[in-house]
């Protein structure tokens, strides 16, 4: 990190490969779009090396780049002008690793999934990108916080708020 | 669709579930790509270095250069002392603000990529690539370069030398090397606009090298960036060294020398350049 606040080319494209995947997640989850992900998750890694010089020494960098990627993936989509929506995969549908369920249980867990992963596409964008924070990627709530620029406590109220308005949506669908 | 009567907790375990299963694209390796744009000079609009976070008090200074250029066109007076102060063609001085960088001396025997010179060339490479006549300075103080650099600017290329340990000469804190030598070929001036950030604590006065016009540069290290003419674009050019620079005209070239010398010394060195 410091070589790469430094100026070393090849330090900060070791900070790219270590944060790549996280980054087009991150991107595609706010642009729903594999083709904008990948540009967004380039675009931002170049703004942030520019940016490296208001980076607090000592700060987390994740969080930190997130925050530029979520920007950039946000800039993209309001250009493109569309609603983003994240699928499930294939996998989804084998339910695999719940090989134990009765073939109608399995269906009542598929069934669970596709109803809730719909309900969670219908949020708006602030109750759906704070959950997908959450638990599609795994980000701490501070992280949460960081990248989207708001405090801890605001991350904590959303997530609840937003888990209510999910048991809604999803009772009405 | 039947009510969801799990609690926060189960709603989170299968929240979790659900995000195994999401259908995210494959990871793209733009490490490549990252690393072939951050090489490249920058180039934006010209208001972006401007808006930088390196020059925070930037919006301040343009207020501050429009202000003077309002007085320049009501005023002869002002303007006869501005051409006094502004006369290297193509060369613009500003005073601002400027972070003071972090020091990281790191001398060695690799090339110094940090200071984004370009690409590393030999000398005679660099004379036939560079499109005009390359000088080189003789002085005693400085020897032969240790590395040479090429870069394509707007309409020309730059030429750098680096002279990396020249005692008494002090390294420079910022990139560990005693000194580096630029020439900024005449197309460049011709089409481009240098512009100088110069930081409250720096020294600066007109000097006149080898019969051309100059300045000295003295104090805290400098911001450089230029902007090619007729057209809204500032190419970047980051800090180089911490240390005094003495930029002059010659040839129709612009030429740049970056050490911690005086200004005595640095004179020396400029009369040297062959």
């Amino acid at each position: 990190m410091e070589r790469a606040r430094n100026g070393d080319q090849d330090a900060y494209g070791e900070l790219v490969t270590r944060y790549q995947a996280l980054a087009a997640r991150v991107a595609y989850v706010i642009t729903g779009s594999a083709a904008d992900a990948e540009d967004v998750t380039q675009d931002a890694f170049v703004k942030a090396y520019y940016a490296l010089g208001r980076f607090r020494e000592g700060a987390p960098f994740r969080p930190w780049l997130l925050r530029i990627v979520a920007n950039e993936a946000k800039n993209r989509r309001t250009a493109a002008g569309r609603r983003p929506t994240v699928e499930l995969s294939a996998a989804a549908g084998r339910a695999s690793g719940e090989t134990a369920l009765s073939p109608e249980d399995a269906a009542v867990a598929s069934d669970l999934r596709s109803g809730l992963l719909s309900a969670l596409n219908g949020l708006r964008e602030e109750d759906r990108l704070v959950l997908a924070y959450r638990y599609f990627l795994d980000l701490s709530e501070t992280e949460i916080a960081d990248t989207i620029g708001v405090a801890r406590g605001t991350v904590k109220s959303r997530l609840s708020r937003a888990m209510g308005r999910l048991r809604e949506v999803y009772a009405h669908a | 669709m039947p009510e969801l009567r799990i609690d926060d907790t189960q709603l989170a375990v299968a929240l979790a579930d659900l995000g195994t299963l999401i259908d995210f694209p494959a990871v793209p390796d733009v490490r490549a790509r990252v690393q072939a744009r951050i090489a490249e000079p920058r180039r934006m609009p010209w208001w972006g270095a401007f808006a930088r976070a390196r020059y925070p008090l930037a919006p301040v200074l343009l207020t501050a250069v429009v202000m003077i250029i309002a007085v320049l066109v009501f005023s002869p007076q002002a303007r006869a002392t501005a051409a006094d102060i502004l006369r290297l063609r193509g060369v613009e001085i500003f005073r601002g603000p400027l972070p003071s960088p972090t020091p990281t001396p790191t001398p060695g025997p690799t090339p110094s990529p940090s200071l984004a010179l370009g690409q590393p060339v030999t000398l005679d490479e660099a004379r036939q690539r560079a499109g005009y006549a390359v000088l080189v300075p003789a002085d005693a103080a400085l020897g032969a370069p240790d590395e040479v650099y090429l870069r394509p600017t707007a309409g020309s290329m730059q030429v750098s030398f680096v002279y990396r340990s020249r005692p008494p000469i002090p390294l420079s804190a910022q990139a560990g090397v005693s000194a580096v030598v630029s020439e900024f070929g005449n197309a460049t001036v011709q089409s481009s606009f240098f512009g100088k950030l110069v930081g409250p604590d720096t020294k600066l006065e007109n000097v006149t090298v080898n019969g051309g016009n100059g300045f000295w540069l003295e104090g805290k290290p400098h911001g450089f960036f230029y902007q090619e003419r007729g057209s809204s674009t500032v190419t970047d050019e980051p800090l180089r060294l911490a240390g005094n620079t003495l930029l002059w005209e010659q040839n129709g070239m612009i030429l740049r020398i970056e050490a911690q010398v005086d200004k005595a010394t640095a004179l020396r060195i400029a009369a040297s350049f062959k």
